[in-house]
């Protein structure tokens, strides 16, 4: 939706490029545009086209589990909302139009059928390219049965039974006879991990099967049991791992180590499965009565196509392939990126922050081209302190709530509420005719306020507001009664009810409306500076984005040199040898860059808001300080610390080390002589990650790769490598291939378990390491005179501690930095115009954190790139003479909006800073004299609608 | 008859019927973000669902203050659904877990009430799941359904009004000296500048009612009657305060009220007939309790709806209070009789400005009380006390039983009670209502100082001079306030103890919410305590 509302988004729907001409920052790009047959802004999505039809087809949306029309809205929230005409199920052909009765039925003449394809040349700076992934198609491995045995389905045909919205209405039945499963089985890796000629892991797959066995249970509590058959459970984002503890909690979900033999239906169409539980070593035969495919994700069938026309590579996989392994959003081609699973199959959090990511690189190319803001409108004169003039507009939306209630009664009826002076009704209120109409009655009847009963105020107040705006009214003295959505369109078959109840919105929305105040946004002009916090790779490539994008850029840095943890490394995997550490790139460029670098510098005091920080800095070898400096947006890239390995782990021998250590050695060039008397490693995994007693609770995530890695290296000088891992987490792009190849290579690897301790043996020296292999469910003993631990991320810093008080941006109780939102947020925080990346906000390998370092550089850069920001007025407002300043609001605050603030008088009262408040109101239940007003919800204004509703309840 | 005329008188029965069969009223406060997109999708998704709903938007659940939900019972609903975004999901990240706190009180609230736990719910809905939209809402109407209507719909007649024409007369204001004693004693005046009685009455002589009524300082007056006592003209300055806010609340002026108005919509439903409480759970098995018999009453008051709503660490002694009330009345052989049905005492109705309810709820109180067998009222709250014995007379006549503050009764029997040895040194806080208004200042004070080794301080103003707690009947608490709660606090400091014993429960809340601020002068480090609760504890 906000894509669809954004002034600066063009949206070409049904359409495919076909060429693409010219160099990064001047692209022509040939679209073709297939016809929709409906006009996208007649269209007001009120569906009677789709009633009227008389053809039907499987959805495609639903994977053909539910049906549709030929004239159908995909999905109900999709974007645009208008519909559209699927021409291979339409009785219509191109050439002879047998069928009308959508056109006829249509009342805003939205339908044609000859609309013709479309070809557009645009011309284009950069390319991104998000074109996803598909399903693995498991019907291709007989073994699985599916297509043939009726209650073998994939997890995205069984997403669509568990979604509420779905076919079944979020119920989940066994194909074969419709009745709920009570014994599932959810088979992870198909089509993946050496299966179907799919060497990759698709990283997303363990996480919807842990999901969907927690949900299960609330769509259909009989469940008996769930069990997931996995090799590795790959929880490695941040709080995956957390959230597959919660499965401890339900007796209903079994983990079993193993990957399916044979599958066999029974008779009564259940499925027999058998499998070796690698844990135990048993061979089972397990019943299920539903089995789920965890299919693997596989390039789009046009991927190919794609590739050529636009000029790049695909890789081994058949996605597109990166530019470089450092540069993990760009392509081969330059100008032209990736993003999400178009690369390869990934997470929501991973590709929103790849998505950002690319716009930030993309933006570079486009810089020029950018837009003005919009000037918002000042009302001019309407008095909205006199007595209230409400003006009541009842929109029929076509035949959408006219064709269940009578209009003009409601009008009539309307017209009787105190305050109301005009009362009338409209075909669509929306369209410019309603608008206009509005317009016009505002002036005729001197109307203060503005009621319009008709859809929902969620995509239809702008639209109105606007109205109010142009006719000179303040746009918040407009509201909205949902007679739609709340009653034609869910009481049409009991009219006299929808009636009474459109009635009593309406007599609610009038009341409100009453006590509705002018609010005006607040204007604050923005710095275009970014403050980037930390100068590791993940600062560094922030800061390089930002100043490509054109601001003004300060990085500092608390020691004494640039490149962080990543410039010690000796190599990066899965890129085996490099030509180049990927820190001295970027140093190289920021020093040939204007960017003002503060080495050995802390930031000492953050004040001001969202475009207008003020910092001051302190020099860590005095107490000289610098600034303030002036900043619009602030970037955390301070990276985080390596876990100390505590007494268990024998770190205190003289042949324990830690793999950063380890990396020292080799990238010393005198690794030979340094580790001449080594001839056994063993590297172990999961040290201070993965833990409840110490370190961190969840995936460090750069560990496994990083062991198999080093494995490889020591395989290469003469040492031979043993891995101790609890789950092998190789995620990362080619990581997985890179861990077979190791395999290949004779790196042995062994799983042991929390429940097993490791024993250390050896005095002086550690000579051999004990312990219980789970999948031989025996004591076996790795003699090692090389110990390397891999020791995870864990967030100790002290200076994060001092940070989080300065920016006031909340860490999480596993230490690390909180986002908005784990998913669609994830660079952004509670705080406005402070942003996160790299391993502050979670453990992760390079590639991802340069790719986060660029999408909080494009959020910054979103931010700034507007000359002003404009505060919204709903906010919360404290009366100072009513505060006690007790601090509830000041605790309660999520944003950190009330504060106390010392006034003229000497008075301690609480205040909210406008720009930090969301406006959620939230304080203002709590604060104990009613001393804040949350505008726009007021208790007056929530009183109102209460008491006008049961004056006269219609029932 | 026709076949068609048989038809049609079907229908027309059929209609009938359905006019008599009870059609739920359903309220439900609806989160921007997810539960109104919710209640969307399932019109997008034209799923049909009860008509027996009506959403209210808010742009958080978290924006839902119990009050609100009552108000909408006050109003007549029959059940009140709260829905917002599932716990991860919330748009203001945790605001949902906000609303869920203040749920737990409004259940709390909601049980005492006696009224049904199902009449109120709290649910999580997503923007996509309009079928799960319109399973609540169904299942709902249907519970709600079975239920029949709200307990609170009937009783008060909300077309009742009260004479709202002033005699200024009556209260002899033409009589004032303009003196300036009133406004010179007013523990008000010393910390809102903006308030004086003096001047009140003035604009009142010069300006009339309008002026008066529209003056948002006769919502501070503490009605502590500080100024009566002083005032050589005889002027019953509180009472005419409180004629002035019933014309000014009947204007529809106004006037903000503490905790957004939770206790007001509590008492409002009190006003009910249909009221049946729940409120004795806090009477524990080793308290004896009289029967239909005993001749004596014990009148609780709020404090069960005050421990709901404020939580710890104001529960614990609120309720505390009360028990050990019963305990010190069982050791001196009283088994007291309590009502489950309770009704407030409408004490705060009168200073609000609602005489009408005052009546209604005085009426209602009566007939429980004449339904006993009690010669004699117990009472540990001042207010309840003060109210029965004063006010009461004034609208229903005499009650025609004995009132007797807990501290009357207890001096009288302190031979037979035996307290704990204790090195407690402690300052006593005079209520306004048991001092100013009954004259109880040495009972208390005898009570305490009869439990060996304790050490009784006064406060720098003390008995008939004591500044008030701050507040009262729940409205215009602001810096003010809290400055005139400071001054008592740092007299308690003045006074060298840690601790400070109150006899009043408003006093204990009011006195404690004091210490819990950003600006504070005790930094918490005053103990408060109920006299009551503390007796109780120190009781062999």
């Amino acid at each position: 939706m906000d894509v669809g509302r954004h002034p600066n988004i063009e949206l070409l729907t049904l359409a495919q490029v076909t060429k693409l001409e010219g160099i990064a920052g001047n692209f022509t790009a040939t679209v073709e545009c297939k016809p929709r047959y409906v006009i996208a802004d007649k269209c007001t999505g009120c569906g009677d086209c789709t009633i009227a039809c008389p053809q039907t087809t499987l959805n495609e949306w639903d994977l053909g589990l539910a049906a549709r029309k030929a004239i159908y809205r995909p999905y109900p929230q999709a974007v645009p909302s208008a519909y559209v005409i699927d021409f291979e199920t339409c009785l219509n052909t191109e050439t002879h139009f047998v069928c009308e009765r959508c056109r006829n039925t249509c009342k805003r003449d939205a339908i044609d059928h000859d609309m013709q394809p479309e070809t557009k040349k645009l011309n284009v700076g950069s390319v991104i390219i998000a074109t996803g992934f598909e399903e693995f198609h498991p019907h291709v491995m007989k073994n699985y049965g599916y297509g043939t045995w009726q209650n073998v389905m994939t997890s995205l045909e069984f997403e669509r039974l568990l979604n509420a919205s779905g076919p079944t209405e979020g119920h989940v039945i066994r194909p074969s006879d419709k009745k709920a499963p009570k014994n599932l089985v959810f088979i992870q890796c198909v089509g993946a991990r050496g299966e179907g000629g799919r060497p990759n892991c698709s990283r997303y797959c363990c996480m919807n099967a842990v999901k969907d066995a927690l949900l299960i249970r609330q769509h259909e509590p009989d469940v008996e049991s769930c069990t997931i058959l996995y090799t590795d459970i790959r929880a490695f984002g941040k709080g995956f791992d957390r959230f597959v503890d919660r499965t401890d909690q339900e007796d209903h979900i079994k983990f079993i180590r193993g990957r399916p033999s044979k599958l066999m239906e029974l008779e009564n169409d259940d499925i027999e499965i058998f499998v070796e539980d690698t844990e135990t070593q048993k061979q089972l035969r397990m019943h299920s009565d539903l089995v789920i495919l965890s299919c693997a994700g596989i390039p789009n069938p046009g991927t190919a196509e794609l590739a050529d026309i636009l000029g790049l590579k695909t890789n081994e996989i058949g996605f597109f392939a990166i530019g470089a392994e450092e540069k993990p959003i760009e392509t081969t081609k330059r100008g032209v990126f990736i993003c999400g699973s178009a690369g390869g199959p990934q997470t929501i959090p991973d590709c929103v922050a790849q998505a950002s990511a690319a716009a930030a690189q993309a933006s570079i190319y486009v810089k020029e081209d950018k837009l003005p803001d919009p000037e918002p409108l000042i009302p001019k004169s309407i008095e909205a302190e006199a007595e209230p003039r409400i003006g009541v507009f009842i929109c029929r939306c076509g035949a959408n709530i006219g064709r269940v209630v009578k209009t003009d009664e409601l009008a009539k009826e309307a017209e009787k509420f105190p305050n109301v002076v005009y009362s009338g009704v409209a075909l669509f209120a929306c369209a410019d005719t309603g608008q206009n109409e509005i317009k016009e009655k505002i002036q005729e009847y001197n109307l203060n306020r503005v009621v319009v009963a008709a859809c929902t105020p969620r995509t239809h107040e702008p639209v109105f507001r606007q109205a109010c705006l142009e006719a000179g009214l303040n746009s918040y003295l407009l509201e909205m009664a949902n007679i739609r959505d709340q009653c034609t369109w869910v009481h049409s078959k009991a009219r006299e009810q929808a009636y009474g109840k459109s009635i009593d919105l309406i007599r609610m929305a009038v009341a409100r409306s009453a006590h509705l105040e002018q609010l005006k946004a607040t204007e604050v002009e923005t710095t275009k500076h970014v403050l980037v916090i930390g100068g590791g790779v993940a600062g560094m490539q922030a800061a390089l984005d930002s100043s490509s994008m054109g601001f003004d850029v300060t990085l500092v840095e608390n020691s004494n040199h640039l490149g962080g943890r990543v410039k010690n490394l000796h190599s990066v995997f899965p890129v085996h040898k490099m030509n180049s550490n990927p820190a001295d790139g970027l140093i190289e460029k920021i020093n040939n860059s204007n960017i003002n670098v503060l080495l050995n510098s802390q930031v000492k005091q953050i004040s001001g808001f969202v475009g207008n920080f003020e910092v001051i800095f302190k020099s860590n070898n005095g107490t000289k300080n610098l600034g303030p400096l002036k900043t619009g947006a602030i970037i955390i890239a301070i990276g985080t610390s390596l876990f100390t390995p505590s007494e268990k782990w024998n770190y205190d021998k003289p042949n324990v080390i830690t793999s950063m250590e380890l990396e020292n050695i080799l990238s010393s060039g005198d690794e030979e002589n340094q580790l001449k008397n080594s001839k056994r490693a063993v590297f172990i995994q999961c040290v201070g990650s993965r833990c409840k007693d110490e370190g961190y609770t969840g995936c460090s995530r750069y560990c496994c790769p990083t062991s198999v890695k080093q494995a490889i290296e020591l395989k290469e000088i003469g040492i031979d490598s043993t891995i101790l891992y609890r789950d092998m987490r190789m995620v990362s792009r080619g990581a997985e291939e890179y861990y077979r190849d190791a395999r290949k290579k004779g790196v042995l690897f062994l799983r042991y378990d929390l429940d097993h301790p490791l024993n250390f043996k050896g005095d002086k020296k550690i000579e051999s390491i004990s312990f219980e292999d789970t999948l031989l469910k025996r004591e076996v003993s790795v003699p090692a005179d090389l110990v390397i631990l891999a020791t995870g991320m864990v967030n100790e810093k002290e200076h994060s501690e001092t940070l989080r008080q300065l920016t006031k941006v909340p860490r999480g109780d596993d230490g690390f930095f909180l986002e908005r939102h784990p998913e669609l947020g994830p660079v952004e925080t509670c705080i406005d115009g402070v942003f996160l990346c790299g391993t502050i906000q979670a453990p992760k390998d390079i590639s991802d954190t340069l790719t986060q370092a660029s999408a909080a550089a494009a959020k910054a850069g979103e931010l700034l790139n507007k000359d002003k920001l404009y505060i919204e007025p709903t906010v919360c407002e404290v009366n100072p003479d009513l505060c006690r300043a007790c601090g509830t609001c000041v605790d309660i605050c999520e944003y950190h909006a009330p504060g106390m603030a010392i006034q003229p008088d000497g008075k301690e009262i609480a205040q909210i800073n406008k720009a930090l408040c969301k406006g959620c109101g939230t304080c203002a239940v709590w604060c104990p004299t009613n001393s804040i007003t949350a505008r726009h919800f007021t208790d007056d204004q929530i009183g109102a609608m209460i008491t006008a509703l049961f004056e006269d309840y219609h029932v | 008859m026709h076949k068609e005329e048989i038809e049609i008188e079907k229908i027309k029965n059929k209609k009938q019927e359905k006019h008599k069969t009870f059609e739920p009223k359903v309220l439900v406060f609806a989160c921007n973000w997810c539960s109104y997109a919710g209640a969307d999708n399932a019109g997008v998704s034209r799923i049909p669902y009860s008509p027996n709903v009506r959403l209210l938007r808010t742009m958080c659940s978290g924006r839902v203050h119990p009050s609100h939900v009552l108000k909408a019972f006050v109003e007549g609903s029959d059940g009140v659904i709260v829905s917002g975004c599932h716990f991860g999901d919330c748009h203001y990240m945790f605001g949902n877990y906000r609303a869920e706190e203040q749920y737990k009180k409004l259940q709390e609230i909601v049980n005492l009430l006696g009224l049904d736990p199902e009449r109120i719910a709290l649910e999580w809905i997503s923007a996509a799941e309009g079928p799960r939209f319109a399973e609540v809402i169904n299942s709902f109407v249907e519970q709600i359904r079975k239920m029949g209507p709200s307990p609170f719909v009937n009783g008060y007649d909300k077309t009742l009004k009260s004479e709202n024409l002033i005699d200024l007369k009556n209260y002899k204001i033409f009589e004032c000296l303009e003196c300036g004693r009133c406004t010179g004693i007013c523990p008000v005046a010393k910390t809102h500048h903006q308030f004086s009685p003096r001047r009140i009455l003035s604009r009142g002589i010069s300006k009339g009612l309008a002026s008066l009524s529209s003056d948002q300082t006769i919502w501070s007056c503490l009605t502590c009657k500080q100024c009566e006592n002083v005032c050589p003209a005889d002027i019953p300055y509180s009472e005419m305060n409180k004629k002035v806010r019933a014309v000014s609340k009947e204007l529809n002026i106004e006037r903000t009220c503490t905790h957004g108005g939770v206790f007001e919509q509590i008492s409002n439903l009190m006003t009910r007939q249909d009221i049946k409480q729940n409120r004795l759970e806090w009477v524990s098995n080793d308290l004896k309790i009289g029967d239909a018999k005993s001749d004596t009453l014990f009148f609780t008051g709020c404090s069960p709806y005050f421990a709901a709503y404020f939580g710890e660490p104001y529960a614990d002694t609120l309720v505390g209070s009360l028990k050990s009330a019963i305990r010190l009345m069982n050791k001196i052989g009283i088994e007291p009789l309590l009502i489950k049905n309770e009704i407030c005492c409408g004490h705060d109705f009168l200073l609000r400005g609602e005489p009408e309810k005052f009546k209604t709820i005085a009426e209602l109180l009566t007939n429980q009380i004449k339904n006993t067998n009690a010669k004699r009222i117990v009472f540990t709250c001042p207010e309840c006390m003060v109210t029965l014995r004063d006010e009461y007379p004034k609208v229903i006549g005499n009650l025609g039983v004995e009132l007797i503050h807990l501290s009357e009764l207890i001096e009288s029997h302190l031979d037979e009670l035996k307290f704990e040895k204790t090195d407690f040194s402690a300052a006593y806080q005079d209520p306004c209502r048991l001092g100013r208004y009954s004259g109880l200042y040495d009972q208390p004070r005898n009570i305490l100082n009869s439990i060996e080794g304790i050490e009784l301080k006064e406060l720098y103003h003390n008995k008939k001079n004591s500044i008030c707690c701050g507040n009262t009947a729940w409205i215009s608490c602001d810096a003010g306030t809290k400055e005139l709660q400071n001054k008592k606090m740092k007299e308690v400091i003045a006074t060298g103890s840690k601790n400070l014993l109150t006899a009043c429960p408003k006093c204990f809340i009011h006195l404690t919410c004091a210490q819990d601020g950003k600006d504070e002068p005790t930094n918490g480090s005053i103990k408060i305590n109920d006299m009551w609760n503390f007796l109780g504890t120190h009781l062999q």
